[in-house]
């Protein structure tokens, strides 16, 4: 686990920033809920794309992965929109 | 023996879920896109079962409902304490205000809508002027859906044309229900905030100075004709008895809604939590080569999600 860490520094610290980013705005839009479920869809596509990108450049990529990638952002975002509704 | 048998069956299956192997291409079952998508599923099925039995009602009430503990005096008190803090005057309590607030909570749940005109086309004025109350200058706020004041509060003055009521220097005197009912087959809590100056006083500081609407989420309207004060029906009064600025108007329910789903995702997020955890310990410990996702961001993203769902704030200012 810490060695994947020190081997995708850059791409952690990507997803970490961005992590923080979004916990910030979905904060500071409430109470607007609509602006909250926009930030919740970006971080699902956000998640997504970020996992395809960081498997492709290491060409350790499958459809399974995708996929798990995929189900991995589709329940995130499910939670917290459901939450919203 | 049988017994036996059918406890090592259960171990296997368990095994095979959360344990990476080779039945399960030395990653746990639980974490393959396919379980996961039916946990997105489940949740969904779960929100939907929230859904329908909070609108099934037994002799003693509603099953689940939503349980608020938000009081006329602690919405006065946080409202006065906002205009106080950028020196503003404090508003006073007006019972017909609040008769007023009242008629429209009540409005809201039996006609079943959630907005400043309702679809009959009352507007909080006609509430207003039908409680007696003339004025010069009134406004009206709503929430619903939120547990206590401080968060409901905080929500108004994070909107413009709430805070804009809230804050504005012409109002004098506040009236408030905070009303539990279904909101077309939801348990809740409708809190309407009425504010308004007297129709004497305000003519008599501003004679002249018409007042547009801040926003379209702000009611605000100038009256100078004299409105004759209509006849209460008895209902009405009953009702009007009940705001009161010490209580709180909720019944005892057993559980809130949203509380239980959170509660659900939560336990669901810490199993899958603890999956990954194990997972990557698992195959650091074994150094193995796998083509499969980064436990170390999915256990970050579900942290993430984990830390919203718990600090989410429920409720709902406006429209």
């Amino acid at each position: 686990m810490i060695r994947d860490i020190k081997t995708h520094k850059i791409a952690y610290i990507i997803l970490a920033l961005f992590l923080f980013g979004f916990v910030v705005s979905f904060l500071h839009f409430w109470p607007d809920r609509i602006l909250q479920k926009y930030v919740t869809i970006s971080l699902g596509l956000f998640y997504f794309i970020w996992g395809i990108v960081v498997h492709k450049r290491n060409n350790h990529i499958n459809s399974r992965v995708v996929l798990e990638y995929l189900a991995v952002s589709v329940l995130a975002v499910s939670l917290l929109l459901l939450l919203l509704n | 023996m049988e017994v036996r048998k059918k406890l090592v069956k259960l171990f296997k299956v368990l095994k095979h879920l959360f344990h990476p192997q080779r039945s399960n291409n030395h990653r746990p079952k639980f974490l393959h896109p396919k379980p996961l998508l039916f946990l997105s599923i489940m949740a969904l099925g779960f929100y939907q079962l929230i859904g329908i039995v909070s609108t099934v009602h037994s002799v003693n009430g509603s099953i689940l409902g939503y349980a608020s503990n938000i009081t006329v005096s602690q919405v006065i008190q946080s409202t006065n304490a906002q205009r106080s803090g950028s020196g503003l005057s404090s508003l006073s309590y007006n019972n017909i205000l609040s008769q007023a607030a009242l008629a429209k909570a009540q409005n809201m749940f039996s006609e079943g809508y959630w907005a400043h005109t309702s679809p009959s086309g009352k507007e909080p004025w006609d509430f207003i002027k039908s409680a007696g109350y003339s004025y010069n200058i009134a406004g009206e706020n709503l929430a619903r859906d939120f547990d206590s004041t401080p968060p409901m509060i905080n929500a108004w003055m994070n909107s413009p044309t709430h805070r804009a009521n809230i804050m504005n220097p012409r109002y004098q005197e506040i009236g408030i229900a905070v009303v539990d009912g279904l909101l077309n087959g939801v348990e809740t809590t409708l809190v309407v905030q009425m504010f308004g100056t007297p129709e004497k006083q305000a003519v008599a500081k501003e004679p002249s100075v018409a007042v547009p609407a801040i926003a379209s989420s702000t009611i605000t309207k100038e009256e100078v004709e004299e409105t004759p004060v209509p006849e209460v029906n008895q209902k009405e009064e009953v009702l009007a008895e009940a705001v009161i600025p010490q209580g709180s108007l909720s019944n005892g329910i057993l559980f809130s809604p949203q509380h239980i789903l959170k509660a659900f995702f939560l336990s669901m997020i810490l199993i899958l939590l603890a999956v990954l955890i194990y997972d990557a310990l698992v195959a650091g410990h074994r150094d193995s080569v796998r083509f499969v996702g980064k436990n170390v961001a999915h256990i970050m993203l579900f942290l993430t999600v984990m830390y919203l769902v718990i600090a989410f704030r429920g409720g709902v200012v406006g429209p």
